[in-house]
């Protein structure tokens, strides 16, 4: 009960800024549709695909826009700009919460709200071009497709802090961060789906936490996996989030010996 | 120029320490002044007492706890108020903070309630509980903040310039809160502020650093003693002129208008000063005061950086 209204109580400091909130939730829409009218034009002069037709790319792009607005963390320059390098850190650090968790439930309610934008927006083009957004009907699919989609924010959610947690060796991370998040658009199916990448390049990002974050939940909602691959999925999953969460372990008790809370 | 260009290459570190050589213990129910200039390392003590930093080298132990360690049963003993730091959700009213702490603290509904009631009530805030913060004024926000640290009921608290900021009305509620606070729930309380009057109204005994070392630990009436040599009497005569080159005999005369003189006094000769100027003269009023602590203050710093310059 005592999670549910912090949570809750979050969810109204969120609320109040809904509207910010609608703006970020703008960016990747319009990256996305700029990619699904390249798709558009570049599929009618080539041969037919039958993984990759308007239809499909079209409900890729659309469940990608959900995927980034909705699992998608963005705390790095949080944590490590205003927590560690200002100093905010020390009004988590005295209340008997753990900081992991604390920004978890912080950052909860914004993904709820970005993600339901999205959902809004995929529900009104269906009633209009229905045709276009194919996803699986399937309940178990579904299921077990929305917890991929829980993990993926967990995996998202932990290497960013983990990023953001650089900051207490170093002092200006901007760069590093930038060169992280290009890497995980790219791999993650940010850009084109993994499947349309060359062989080798596949096998890299299979092998990557990346593509556990956003291209395998979209994919498993477009009912192109299996049960045992949404299994082999969820397993891949939970080893990388066991990693992520031992290096974030070690991060932070390393770290926090080097915190100095300057000027606060 | 060449400076940075070297630099790119051979960087070179150099370490600082903050605090150092600082010993002292204190009791439950206290309520201790931690004063010294900027850079003395005061927030620094405090910070390593509340568990934010890592003592390099040393030992802290709070109520049996290693700060560091920041056990939840520790955390929840404490409390640390900073008069620069704003904790309340800035958009939000104070209330909807004061709910989070409740559930972050696991306050119980009846003595959330309780102690809401109380504190709102001490601090005078019960009519803006629902106002945006961002709306209140400074004292209003700072009271609330202290509320918000207090909910959860700490034995221990540590204020880190709780008045900076405030005007002198504001300064004097909050001191009195914080005396009743001390008083009512024998919480032991350590202060660090740049407002002497916050020291001299509140604590009995003072802990005084400089460059991270320990300079005084003691009563504060013991620093006034023997750091100030001098006491001050002011002298209001039934008629002028004042006999002005008589008082030079006892002393320097600081100001003089009219019928009203003020006179330094050597502390050891003050009573003697002041039985024979009453006895001599037609005097109608006659005080005598301890110098402002600041200058006790002064002095204390004064004698020791002399006592170190000799030394070295």
């Amino acid at each position: 009960m005592g999670l549910l209204n912090i949570i809750s109580l979050h969810f109204q400091q969120v609320f109040h800024h809904r509207l910010r909130s609608l703006v970020w939730f703008f960016i990747p829409l319009l990256n996305n549709l700029v990619l699904i009218l390249f798709w558009s034009g570049a599929l009618k002069n080539t041969i037919a695909d039958p993984n990759w037709t308007i239809y499909t790319a079209t409900t890729y792009y659309f469940l990608l826009t959900i995927a980034n607005a909705m699992l998608s963390s963005h705390i790095e320059e949080d944590v490590a700009n205003y927590d560690i390098q200002q100093g905010e850190l020390v009004r988590y650090l005295i209340r008997p919460f753990p900081y992991y968790w604390i920004k978890f439930i912080e950052e909860i309610p914004y993904r709820i709200l970005q993600g339901s934008y999205g959902i809004i927006l995929l529900i009104f083009f269906s009633l209009f071009f229905g045709t276009y957004i194919r996803i699986t009907a399937n309940p178990l699919i579904l299921f077990f497709s929305f917890i991929i989609a829980v993990f993926a924010f967990f995996i998202t959610f932990t290497i960013k802090m983990n990023l953001g947690l650089s900051a207490f060796w170093f002092k200006d991370s901007r760069g590093f961060f930038e060169l992280v998040t290009i890497t995980l658009i790219i791999f993650s199916g940010g850009v084109v789906p993994l499947y349309l990448l060359p062989q080798a390049v596949q096998i890299i990002s299979y092998i990557l936490p990346f593509s556990y974050t956003a291209f395998f939940p979209i994919i498993a909602v477009q009912g192109k996996l299996q049960i045992f691959q949404l299994f082999q999925v969820i397993a891949m999953q939970l080893v990388w989030l066991g990693i992520l969460i031992g290096l974030n372990r070690v991060l932070w008790k390393k770290g926090i010996k080097k915190f100095t809370a300057i000027g606060q | 120029m060449a400076g940075s260009i070297k630099s790119l290459f051979n960087r070179k570190y150099s370490e600082f320490s903050a605090v150092k050589e600082v010993s002292f213990s204190i009791a439950e129910g206290e309520l201790i002044g931690f004063i010294g200039p900027n850079g003395a390392g005061k927030t620094t003590t405090l910070k390593m007492l509340s568990g934010l930093l890592y003592p390099t080298r040393g030992q802290v132990m709070v109520d049996g706890f290693t700060p560091f360690d920041r056990k939840n049963e520790f955390l929840k003993k404490i409390s640390l108020v900073m008069g620069q730091k704003n904790q309340l959700w800035w958009d939000l009213p104070p209330m909807e903070s004061f709910l989070l702490n409740k559930e972050i603290y696991q306050v119980s509904d009846t003595l959330f309630q309780k102690n809401l009631n109380e504190l709102t009530e001490l601090m005078e805030i019960k009519d803006v509980l629902h106002t945006q913060v961002r709306n209140l004024s400074l004292g209003e926000r700072m009271k609330c903040e202290l509320v918000a640290q207090l909910l959860h009921s700490p034995r221990i608290l540590f204020l880190d310039e709780p008045t900076i900021g405030l005007d002198v009305l504001m300064q004097k509620k909050l001191r009195d809160f914080i005396r009743e606070y001390n008083k009512r729930y024998k919480a032991t309380i350590i202060l660090t502020s740049h407002y002497m009057d916050d020291v001299k109204e509140l604590c009995k005994r003072v802990i005084v650093i400089d460059h991270g070392m320990l300079l005084f630990d003691g009563q504060l009436n013991v620093i006034i003693k023997k750091y100030s040599r001098y006491k001050l009497l002011t002298l209001t005569f039934n008629e002028a002129p004042v006999p002005l080159e008589a008082l030079k005999n006892h002393g320097s005369i600081l100001y003089h208008e009219g019928t009203r003189v003020h006179l330094e006094v050597e502390r050891e000769k003050s009573n003697e000063a002041a039985s024979y100027i009453l006895k001599n003269y037609a005097v109608a009023d006659l005080n005598i005061e301890e110098p402002p602590i600041e200058e006790v203050i002064r002095s204390l710093f004064s004698e020791k950086k002399r006592q170190t310059h000799g030394a070295s």
